[in-house]
């Protein structure tokens, strides 16, 4: 494995929610310039492992690297430092915070003032939509909006790496269309992309490098387009 | 139209005190998941650290009873943030989000500050001199100057609290955290740090209101536990976590307060907000300005 172009790269990871073991010796790796996905049911542990990766959840065992450092055990502040932010599943805005509030939120890190105003007007540009509200609370957005201004919140960041876990969850077509859109338009301007879904056609359809995650175990992986042609992904999780 | 005026003032006057108290309170809760209630006894220490600074400074030492006032207010909230410090890292911090555990360390801690302030001070109320002596006349009511600044003093820091919370990223991030705790983190945002801000706030807030109070009325060592009962009604009332909740409250409280007891009696204005509450909770649980758990 070509180490030096790897954003990110877990190797064996165990992680333990609530007493039960949920990933047990997940090992992956994240190309730079690359959208890489893990597709999996319902409690395969995709969210767990986006936890363990933010620094939410502490590994049993295991060995995160992100640009070549440890970052095994971080707490979030670290990790997002770093460069690695989460779009956690559920969006998980500030709802009665207005939507600049929001977007402020996700430079909480940054103290380059001038870079932050850049970045604002970076992501007003990928959505117009929250422009024209930026004083208003995020619960008056709809649900894309929403999803969208949780992208936005973590683009504030500047992150190196973008993780996004479950973005087309209760989401019309059309509005998983536009966010696939985004998704690939970050790739393109530099931001390297994990993406975690169970909406696996979308999820397959955009990605490099695709993982699927059984029951807390790595159990196929390939190109994003070999893994739709798979007949056991066809089956399992493209409903065909 | 005199009475009135008069018994507005009086609103303003109680009800920015309440304010404050209540705002303590609120932010606490909001930033820790917690209902302090040991949060009296910071505004009572406020209150009993002036009026002894006063009774030395002015007697003792000689000195001017502006300069001695100062002095007190000063050390009031120094000592009550070191406190709150000593308590927040010894006890509250483990007991973030949990309602049953912080239940039982701020009654309990409730309950030893107590104790400790009658061995301190004893029971006798005692008063202090008048910091502002005078009276001024507003539309036909009167009202000392000392109440007319106190008042003053404490709507400033209230909106200076408005503005912290609303306008810094100091605020920004004790709001992110009071709305979701995980989402805040993984912006970065250092929650456990901000929880001890947002409780040093909070302890800060109690001493104002107990350091102005001390100079308009007797201050004993169960003084602060009125105002707490007072303030869980506000925050009830206005909505528990909303900074705006709490000014509305506060002032609506000292209202039926200040109202209420001229026109019929203390006890029947006490009832009544009593009478309130129970209504609020039936017809709108999250109170005035509150906003309903997901």
């Amino acid at each position: 494995m070509n180490q030096s172009n790897d954003i990110l790269s877990i190797d064996d990871l165990y992680v333990s929610y609530g007493g039960v073991p949920a990933l047990e010796g997940v090992s992956l790796s994240v190309k730079q310039g690359q959208i890489t996905t893990i597709i999996g049911a319902n409690g395969a542990g995709k969210t767990t492992l986006m936890k363990a990766v933010a620094g939410l959840l502490t590994p049993a065992k295991g060995k995160i690297d992100f640009q070549g450092d440890d970052i095994t055990g971080l707490s979030p502040a670290q990790t997002v430092s770093k460069g690695l932010t989460l779009v956690p599943e559920g969006r998980r805005l500030f709802p009665t915070m207005s939507i600049r509030d929001n977007l402020m939120s996700g430079a909480y890190i940054r103290t380059d003032k001038d870079a932050i105003q850049k970045d604002m007007e970076t992501v007003l540009d990928y959505f117009p939509v929250l422009k024209d509200r930026l004083s208003m609370p995020a619960n008056s957005l709809s649900g894309g909006q929403q999803q969208m201004l949780a992208v936005g919140r973590a683009l504030m960041a500047s992150p190196k790496l973008l993780m996004l876990d479950e973005p087309s969850i209760g989401l019309a077509p059309t509005i998983v269309e536009t966010i696939g859109n985004i998704i690939q338009t970050i790739s393109r301007n530099g931001v390297d992309i994990l993406l975690v879904e169970q909406n696996a056609h979308m999820a397959l359809e955009l990605a490099d490098q695709a993982y699927v995650l059984e029951n807390g175990k790595i159990t196929l992986t390939g190109k994003g387009q070999e893994l739709i042609q798979n007949d056991k992904v066809r089956e399992a999780y493209l409903g065909l | 139209m005199e009475l009135q005026v008069q018994l507005l003032m009086n609103t303003l006057q109680i009800g920015s005190v309440y304010v404050l108290f209540a705002l303590g309170l609120t932010l606490i809760f909001g930033v820790m998941k917690i209902v302090n209630f040991a949060h009296g006894t910071f505004f009572t220490a406020a209150a009993l650290i002036v009026s002894s600074v006063m009774i030395w400074g002015v007697g003792t030492m000689g000195l001017s009873i502006w300069f001695s006032y100062l002095l007190a207010f000063f050390l009031a909230l120094v000592v009550v943030c070191l406190i709150g410090f000593v308590v927040y890292i010894f006890g509250f911090q483990y007991f973030l989000k949990d309602l049953n555990g912080s239940f039982i360390l701020s009654i309990g801690l409730l309950l030893l500050l107590n104790g400790t302030f009658l061995i301190l001070y004893g029971g006798v109320p005692r008063s202090i001199p008048d910091v502002i002596p005078g009276n001024v006349s507003f539309l036909g009511a009167s009202l000392t100057l000392q109440r007319l600044v106190l008042m003053i003093v404490a709507s400033v820091i209230t909106l200076g609290l408005y503005i912290l919370v609303h306008r810094t990223k100091l605020g920004l991030s004790l709001r992110a955290v009071a709305e979701d705790q995980e989402a805040a983190m993984l912006q970065g945002i250092p929650f456990r740090r901000v929880a001890l801000y947002g409780f040093l706030i909070g302890a800060t807030l109690a001493a104002c209101a107990g350091a102005l109070m001390a100079t308009v009325t007797p201050v004993t060592t169960v003084i602060g536990d009125d105002f707490l009962v007072k303030a869980f009604i506000i925050i009830i009332i206005g909505g528990l976590g909303s900074v705006l909740g709490a000014i509305l409250g506060g002032l609506l409280i000292a209202l039926i307060e200040s109202f209420g007891g001229y026109y019929f009696d203390p006890s029947t204005a006490t009832l009544a907000m009593f009478v309130l509450v129970v209504v609020l909770l039936i017809v709108r649980p999250q109170g005035i300005l509150g906003h309903a758990e997901k």
